[in-house]
């Protein structure tokens, strides 16, 4: 599972948002609106769809990046 | 960029092909391995988490809502689809085990949610635990929320923000 991670600046702990995407897949359009949740206070992981192997998911190493 | 709907008929099903070998099942399996994931992450907080899904994500935040209700108090679907149907894995057969607060932003010119479908989901989600609010956006099409689309409707899509970010505000304190 590939999943985009963005979070606040600010120390935490934040709740989490998820972002459930639609067809076209992830691209820097939902990553702007993962970076709009994120901005306001909360971490706003993204995800993506398949694979099916649940155990490798490791989000944060996938796309890391900054609110 | 064109939105799905203006795209010829073989087009749009070569967009929608991961979509449709998805199930349900797979994204509440993975949202588990994602909430275990950030149970692990010192920058998240336990316990209460938001979702938002756009189009077929709408019926999955549905979903997940209904499959991990310890973890899910502030959902929202903006221009979802498949919400209510005849299906036994309809989202809108959840509604008992939602808990907190559901928002969905629909467009008025949405083919995939008209009025009927619109009014059952509310009926459908009347006498349970979860407040539910939605909102109809006057000429909006369907994915008036994807900003880059060329039927982004940016009046409608702050009405969902604010909505939305006033619903976190409740739900989801420090």
């Amino acid at each position: 599972m590939k999943t985009f991670l963005t979070q606040p600046e600010q120390e935490g702990p934040h709740h989490a948002v998820v972002l459930y995407m639609d067809a076209w897949g992830l691209r820097e359009e939902l990553f702007d609106l993962a970076r709009r949740v994120a901005v306001w206070g909360i971490a706003a992981p993204c995800r993506t769809s398949i694979t099916g192997s649940v155990g490798a998911c490791e989000p944060r190493s996938a796309t890391p990046h900054s609110a | 960029m064109i939105s799905l709907h203006h795209l010829d008929p073989a087009a749009q099903e070569e967009v929608l092909k991961p979509m449709r070998s998805q199930t349900d099942a797979q994204v509440v399996e993975d949202t588990g391995a994602l909430i275990r994931f950030l149970g692990a992450d010192a920058v998240a907080c336990s316990g209460a988490m938001g979702a938002i899904g756009l189009c077929t994500g709408g019926r999955h935040v549905m979903q997940v809502a209904g499959h991990h209700p310890a973890n899910f108090v502030a959902s929202a679907c903006l221009h979802g689809m498949r919400l209510v149907g005849d299906d036994a894995d309809s989202p809108h057969r959840l509604a008992d085990r939602f808990r907190g607060e559901l928002y969905c932003g629909f467009g008025e010119k949405d083919h995939c949610t008209p009025p009927p479908l619109v009014a059952g989901l509310a009926e459908a989600l009347r006498d349970h635990a979860v407040a539910y609010r939605f909102a109809v956006h006057r000429a909006a099409e369907r994915g008036h929320a994807l900003p880059d689309r060329d039927i982004y409707d940016k009046q409608a899509a702050n009405r969902d923000w604010g909505l939305i970010f006033a619903m976190f505000r409740r739900q989801l304190r420090p």
